[in-house]
């Protein structure tokens, strides 16, 4: 039955068919070549070998904008001392993939110095990981996307090697979150490369797309031809020292007091902690994007300024701060006569606090006029006939 | 009427009588008590007394037992003889002993699995343990999955998902493995054929991933009663299990009377409607007000029943109307639905529930009274579920089997002893078949890389992962194979067909919407262009089938018959693997190569299986490798007969023979094929071949090895018992020879028999 089952394999061919990978290699000799064509060494651990390229970058020369410690601290890192930039590249997209290339960065001493862990072939993988975890294993990992991709994918590969079953990056810093914080609003895609093009103006000549990686990888494994991983190489090397410069300008928009921000970053940092329930904290950014938006001109510091009063309308109501809302919604309706949402809130005011039904009929008037009627409670069109009925049988009543 | 009256009267009825084959008579039996086995928890026993279980069973004793001693179990017992606390037990003494270990259970169905989860959360409850246990399966909201993975004691789960979800993403579940003492299989049964197969390569990785952990846990196993539980348990666990089979429960009187409607139509042996005769006992039953159920085997059957069985009891009268409370259950109705009709049940609200074989498995619906069979439900095992539906504690409750005229039916109808005395249905699995082999070594390849020389399933199995590293699918290096390919293999393998060449089933009467899928291979038979396809009970008939795109197009359709493919089948012996020669015949296993082709069907009307009619099919062939058996008789081997002649007695032998052979084998008739060759180009004999219809063969050409002496005489006893002159549908096939083709295939059987017997 053996003799046949050779056959019986065969009927079943997938199309993709690959002439058979050797297992005969020297991987020694192979792994030496690799490294030296990369510039690179080969490291040795009790769990085998790798390719490890190293790199110091003397800060004084190369001007990179590091954060600065208040930052650090205002991020997330307990341990300045021990906080590592990640960055990895993947045989593919699904979480069964692995890691053939690590990239680390971290500050030391006024230099910038990254390793890049490289698989000549996969049976390096444990040695790889070893040095990984050995190395780094109290470390805070900053990534970018890595909270639901990079570090799920090290932790698994880790248990797989039998490496550890403790978890790496449990301390971790997610950039990606913090761009979508202040950025989602402003460009469609949060992607690393997009945002270091637009926010550090940095671009990237002749860079692999990030689709064709794994691709090359499995060519290179066939054929050892490293020319296709020395651009991956420079790919990954600027991934994680974009990532140190990123820190640095996420740090400063988000959490330094002398703003360095737009209306609109303000705008959405400030739209962030309301959403998160920290008013007091929301309050502040609203109000400096209502400011910054004033010294704008245009459609959208038009909008970022209207957006902004309103917030702070519903955050002086919480705190029932009634002549704030009032001067709010004048400032609103200023620019905008007929604006439903703050036609009524100060209708309101004058209605229930002021007992002025003549003004709070007045501008339920004007709320009618508008071309725009929202679908939320309160200010819809028939919610605000409704009011005006009340107010006029309350004027009825005034006058008997 | 009570039960027993009711049974009295029917006895004393000759009208009646007249067309009882056979009446059963079960003695009732006393509960059989024994303590509880020493290292049991207070608080347990004190949750059980508090459930009203103050003693355990004798199988309950012995499973538990031998769980506490370390043993693989197996346990086979009837339904409602408390075999969730053989497990239950175990279980929950081990996690309050030890609050960090954990355990499996599986069922085949997520009802099931709902059912199970409310028991287990009583019985923690009352024993004031702290015990976690979820369901992880495809309802599970994702945002609870961790919490469950990190957090439960008991995880329930089914099969599929226990394959594509949580084997292939063990790292996420390692405090699990890592602590896991007991895995629970429930309905072992229903893991045979190529689902079985299947399952046991899926223990296979499960196994290999606990050996990576370090953990070794002990399997309990719960199945119906089968003829080789012991075999099949250990086939699916590869460990040796304990058997415990000796059934402790009580049970009151049982009567089981199979029925065989009378012939209207001597010449053709055609019978009275089935449905009819069912109707006719159900009214009785439930005028008596004796809580009944009523299994039928498709959906349609049930609605019909339904209204016809309502129409019959209310008649015209409108005071009477809702006198009756008769409800109909099946698959297809909304969960809430279904538990409110099993609620009903349970509190004897509803008279009469008439089912398909959805309430066959465990769900719990309390024990009624009355069972009326329409059909013989299939197999023994099958049987004895539906049978066990009815009987409460101590009281007499009644079965009847009101046999179709299918040749199955009515051979079972008239040979009870078959049915009483041996239970000769197999469990059957190959789990090294090898297209479900590869399969799995592909998703044991995505989870833990192999090393060289290591085996699976205690197979070699280089030259499967050379063939996958061929395909570029895993890479050789260093000594292990690493999973190259981007996604994960499980997601594409459904565990409970053959191949990955899937058919997709469209429905085409309203909108286009997918019903189901069909393997490659299968397809031909069964969903050729006017083909009447039955899918969860409703009738289709498929209006496209489009051999390129793999899709089928059918629409609903409500006709009076089926149709049957004719397979032509051309044979080639590859390899010839057991032989046994006599002085007439000659028997072999091995492994052929079948190259089939489906040219035409018939249209048989489904009462009384009359030929409507046929139509032609026009398809390519298809080419499997798989299994058969084989056996070989002289030309001569009766006197003075023709050729023709001889031609005809073997196609009415291999008719009988692919009839009976299922029944022994618990597969469907679809699962083995019967060819026979007037000169075979391999033995230049007369040769009649049985073989796996699955490719890789499923093991059940492999039996018939061991049973075929069984298979001849069975055939032999049914031919001669049929009360047919010259051939009918339910023995060897419609005869239209003058010459009477049923003697010769006797004479044939007979000299079979005796050269096979010395």
């Amino acid at each position: 039955m053996i003799s046949n089952l050779k056959d019986k394999l065969s009927m079943l061919s997938y199309g993709n068919v690959n002439t058979k990978q050797g297992n005969t290699v020297d991987r020694a000799a192979q792994r030496e070549k690799t490294a030296l064509e990369l510039g690179a060494a080969c490291i040795k651990n009790e769990y085998g070998s790798f390719i490890l390229k190293r790199n110091r970058l003397n800060l004084s020369e190369n001007p990179l904008f590091i954060p600065s410690e208040d930052v650090w601290r205002k991020l997330g890192c307990k341990d300045i001392s021990k906080v590592m930039f990640f960055d990895t590249e993947t045989s593919g997209l699904s979480s069964g993939c692995f890691a053939f290339l690590v990239g680390i960065a971290y500050i030391d001493n006024g230099y910038a110095v990254t390793e890049q862990l490289f698989l000549d072939d996969l049976d390096d993988e444990e040695a790889m990981l070893y040095y990984l975890w050995d190395n780094y294993k109290e470390y805070t990992v900053v990534t970018y996307n890595g909270r639901s991709f990079d570090i799920p994918l090290i932790n698994n590969r880790l248990i797989l090697n039998s490496v550890t079953r403790e978890r790496f990056g449990l301390d971790n810093i997610d950039l990606l979150r913090y761009t979508r914080i202040i950025w989602s609003g402003v460009f469609n895609d949060c992607s690393l490369s997009n945002i270091e093009g637009k926010v550090l103006g940095f671009h990237r000549k002749n860079d692999i797309p990030g689709s064709e990686i794994p691709l090359a990888y499995q060519d290179f494994l066939k054929n050892k031809n490293v020319s296709a991983i020395k651009r991956i190489l420079n790919h990954n090397f600027s991934d994680v020292l974009n990532m140190i410069q990123i820190m640095n300008v996420v740090g400063e928009i988000m959490f330094s007091d002398n703003g360095k921000r737009t209306f609109i970053e303000a705008y959405s940092i400030g739209r962030y902690f309301f959403n998160r329930k920290s008013y007091v904290t929301s309050k502040g950014y609203f109000n400096e994007a209502y400011s910054l938006s004033c010294l704008n001109k245009g459609d959208k510091s038009d909008i970022i300024r209207e957006m902004a009063l309103k917030y702070l309308v519903l955050l002086h109501k919480k705190e029932n701060e009634d002549q704030s809302v009032r001067k709010l919604c004048l400032e609103i309706i200023k620019r905008k006569e007929c604006d439903p949402f703050a036609c009524v809130e100060i209708a309101k005011i004058y209605e229930h606090k002021d007992k002025n039904y003549i003004l709070a009929l007045k501008y339920s008037s004007d709320a009618l006029k508008s071309t725009f009627f929202t679908k939320k409670t309160g200010y819809t069109y028939k919610d605000i006939l409704h009011r005006i009925k009340r107010l006029q049988s309350k004027l009825k009543v005034e006058d008997k | 009427m009570n039960v027993d009256q009711l049974a009295d009267f029917l006895k004393s009825n000759k009208n009646f009588m007249s067309n009882v084959a056979h009446w059963e008579e079960r003695m009732p039996k006393e509960a059989e008590y024994a303590d509880y086995p020493g290292g049991i928890h207070s608080n347990l026993i004190k949750a059980l007394s508090l459930k009203g279980v103050s003693r355990l069973y004798t199988h309950q004793e012995e499973a538990v037992s031998h769980v506490l001693n370390g043993d693989d179990v197996v346990v086979v017992t009837p339904t409602a003889s408390g075999k969730t606390l053989c497990y239950n037990v175990p279980v929950v003494n081990e996690i309050i002993s030890n609050p960090k270990s954990r355990a499996l259970y599986i069922f085949p169905t997520k009802a099931l699995a709902q059912d199970q989860l409310a028991e287990l959360h009583e019985l923690v409850s009352l024993a004031e343990a702290e015990i976690k246990s979820y369901t992880y399966d495809g309802d599970t909201p994702v945002n609870a999955r961790r919490a469950v993975r990190q957090a439960g004691n008991v995880i329930i789960t089914n099969p599929d998902m226990l394959h594509s979800a949580i084997l292939p993403n063990h790292t996420g579940w390692v405090g699990f493995f890592e602590n896991l003492k007991y895995v629970v299989i429930d309905e072992l049964h229903t893991y045979v054929g190529v689902f079985g197969s299947h399952f046991a390569n899926v223990i296979r990785r499960l196994k290999r991933i606990c050996e990576f952990y370090n953990s070794n846990p002990q399997f309990i196993c719960l199945s119906a009663t089968i003829a080789n539980p012991k075999e099949l348990a250990e086939k699916i666990i590869s460990k040796p299990v304990c058997v415990v089979d000796k059934n402790g429960a009580p049970a009151g009187k049982k009567h089981i009377v199979f029925y065989n409607p009378p012939i209207v139509n001597k010449q053709l042996a055609i019978r009275a409607n089935t449905a009819d005769e069912v109707k006719k006992i159900t009214k009785d039953l439930v005028k008596n007000r004796i809580q009944t159920i009523v299994f039928f085997r498709s959906r349609v059957g049930v609605e019909v029943m339904l209204k016809s069985l309502k129409e019959s009891l209310e008649g015209n009268n409108s005071t009477v109307k809702n006198k009756y409370n008769i409800m109909s259950y099946r698959g297809g109705y909304l969960p809430l639905e279904r538990r409110e009709i099993e609620k009903g049940l349970r509190d004897g609200d509803i008279d009469c529930v008439i089912s398909t074989n959805a309430l066959e498995l465990g769900i719990d619906i309390g024990a009624l009274d009355a069972c009326v069979t329409c059909g013989y439900p299939g197999t023994i095992s099958s049987s004895w579920q539906q049978f066990g539906r009815t009987g409460r504690r101590m009281d007499t409750s009644i079965v009847f089997m009101v046999a179709t005229s299918k040749p199955i039916d009515q051979y079972i109808i008239n040979h009870p002893e078959y049915f009483f005395k041996a239970t000769p249905e197999l469990g059957q699995i190959n789990s090294n078949n090898f297209m479900i082999f590869l399969s799995h070594i592909e998703c044991a390849s995505y989870e833990i890389p192999f090393k060289d020389g290591e085996e699976f399933g205690g197979i070699d199995i280089k030259e499967y992962l050379e063939h996958l590293e061929e395909n570029g699918m895993i890479r050789h290096v260093g000594g292990k194979w690493y999973w190259m390919a981007e996604s994960n293999p499980s997601s594409g393998i459904n565990i409970r067909n053959i191949s990955s060449d899937n058919y997709v089933i469209i429905d085409i009467t309203d909108k286009n919407k997918v019903i189901g899928q069909m393997d490659k291979y299968t397809v031909p038979m069964l969903l050729h262009e006017q083909a009447i396809y039955m899918h969860k009970g409703e009738q289709y008939q498929v209006e496209k089938l489009d051999f390129d795109d793999c899709k089928a197009y059918v629409r609903k359709v409500n006709v009076d018959y089926y149709t049957d493919a004719d397979l032509t089948v051309e044979l080639k012996v590859i390899d010839v693997l057991k032989k046994e020669h006599n002085k007439l015949t000659t028997r072999f296993f091995g492994e052929v190569m079948v190259i089939s082709q489906t040219t035409m069907f018939k249209k048989i009307k489904l009462d009384t299986h009359e030929n409507l009619g046929w139509g032609k099919i026009f398809l390519p062939q298809l080419e499997i490798f798989t299994n058969a058996y084989w056996i070989t008789i002289p030309n001569d081997i009766v006197e003075g007969i023709s050729k023709n002649e001889f031609s005809e007695a073997m196609l009415a032998l291999s008719n009988i023979i692919s009839n009976i052979a299922p029944v022994y084998l618990m597969c469907a008739s679809s699962d083995i094929h019967v060819v026979f060759h007037v000169r075979s180009p391999f033995t230049s004999l007369p040769t009649i071949y049985i073989y796996d219809s699955c490719p890789g063969g499923i093991g059940l050409s492999d039996k018939i090895y061991s049973i075929e002496k069984e298979l001849f005489s069975m055939s032999l006893e049914h031919i001669k018992s049929c009360g047919c002159e010259n051939g009918c549908p339910s023995c060897i096939g419609p005869n239209k020879n003058d010459w009477n083709v049923k003697n010769t295939v006797i004479r044939i059987l007979e000299r079979i028999i005796d050269d096979i017997q010395s």
